[in-house]
């Protein structure tokens, strides 16, 4: 007898620590208690879905969620960041919730080096099939990235701005540019150094070649997060938020 | 948080999960759990199904409570249980 479903009660607005969310969901599905499984995967809805509004481009909620990795974070905490996005990708795959994965693979595409990853406990105690399914990944994004940003044309010829130095320097500034852009994994992320390579760097060219260069990378940025699920072998966005948009409504068990 | 010693390990009892009135013990690891069986069995049909067997007949005792152990993790029990229970 049901006086009054759980869903009367509403979910905290900040979601518990993720370690928390993982533990309970895994322990709910193996012991059956739905009602907490579910709102485990509620929890994990707010922190890794991509909202879809690609023009942000970016992993805001990770920040808030403490799920991405400060500059003098310790071995601790670095590889309590990467369970717990193997975690997520575990149960993502597991329990068919792929709106889920590509902000969690998304960490893992655009840290600079797996080494680190790899020589963790975290990794070793993930399965086979996790370890596989990232690497394979990892390795397609990389190649896509490569595609998208090498495609940006050359924005650094023709007409000048009148602060520019000499045509040359321009040019050569703007090779190192793209360069940087596509070498640079962690460049699509918004935790990388982003602002502060177009704060310091662009101001070493001319306001024309600024004014594009910066409007070629953000037009190649767009197009390649629109094609990320398809990337991954996940689809496409629209098909991912019809499943999350299901999963919410609790047409999807 | 007391601890006991039973068999070979120490024993401790979890914090905001050891209800004195409750009547059925959990173990996971060296942290044990005393919550009530109706409210477990009414969430979990597994812990139903485990808890129908006849207490005298398979299920160790601990404090007069049927003792069950679990294979998972003490933070993975944590978890659970507070959710569980600990519902504010």
């Amino acid at each position: 007898m049901h006086y009054v479903s759980y869903s009367f009660f509403e979910a905290s607005k900040k979601p518990p620590k993720i370690e928390i969310i993982v533990s309970i969901f895994r322990m709910s599905n193996k012991y059956q208690v739905s009602y907490l499984e579910r709102r485990a995967f509620l929890h994990l809805n707010r922190l890794f879905y991509f909202q879809g509004d690609l023009h942000r481009r970016n992993f805001t909620a990770l920040h808030q969620a403490g799920l991405l990795p400060s500059h003098d974070a310790s071995n601790d905490e670095m590889c309590r960041i990467y369970k717990a996005h193997l975690d997520v990708i575990e149960l993502a795959h597991s329990h068919a919730r792929p709106w889920i994965l590509p902000r969690a693979m998304a960490f893992f595409c655009t840290i600079p080096s797996m080494d680190p990853v790899i020589k963790s406990d975290a990794w070793i105690q993930s399965t086979t099939s996790v370890r596989e399914y990232i690497l394979y990944i990892r390795d397609r994004f990389g190649r896509a990235r490569v595609g998208f940003l090498s495609a940006i044309p050359n924005a650094f010829h023709g007409e000048h701005g009148s602060d520019h130095w000499s045509g040359q320097e321009c040019g050569q500034e703007g090779s190192n540019l793209l360069t940087y852009v596509v070498t640079t994994p962690s460049f699509l992320m918004e935790y990388a150094p982003k602002a502060q390579f177009w704060k310091h760097f662009m101001q070493r060219v001319c306001s024309h070649c600024r004014h594009r260069a910066k409007s070629h990378v953000t037009s190649a940025e767009i197009k390649f997060w629109k094609e990320l699920p398809g990337i991954m072998g996940i689809g496409d966005w629209d098909g991912l938020k019809k499943e999350q948009q299901k999963f919410m409504e609790g047409d999807v068990n | 948080m007391s601890q006991e010693n039973t068999t070979n390990i120490i024993l401790t009892k979890a914090d905001g999960l050891w209800f004195e009135d409750a009547n059925v013990v959990i173990q996971a690891g060296a942290k044990i759990f005393r919550v009530y069986r109706c409210m477990l069995t009414a969430r979990s049909p597994v812990f139903h199904d485990i808890l129908a067997i006849p207490a005298s007949e398979t299920h160790e005792m601990y404090e007069d409570c049927i003792l069950i152990h679990m294979p998972d993790s003490e933070e993975d029990v944590t978890s659970f249980l507070s959710a569980i229970f600990d519902s504010s």
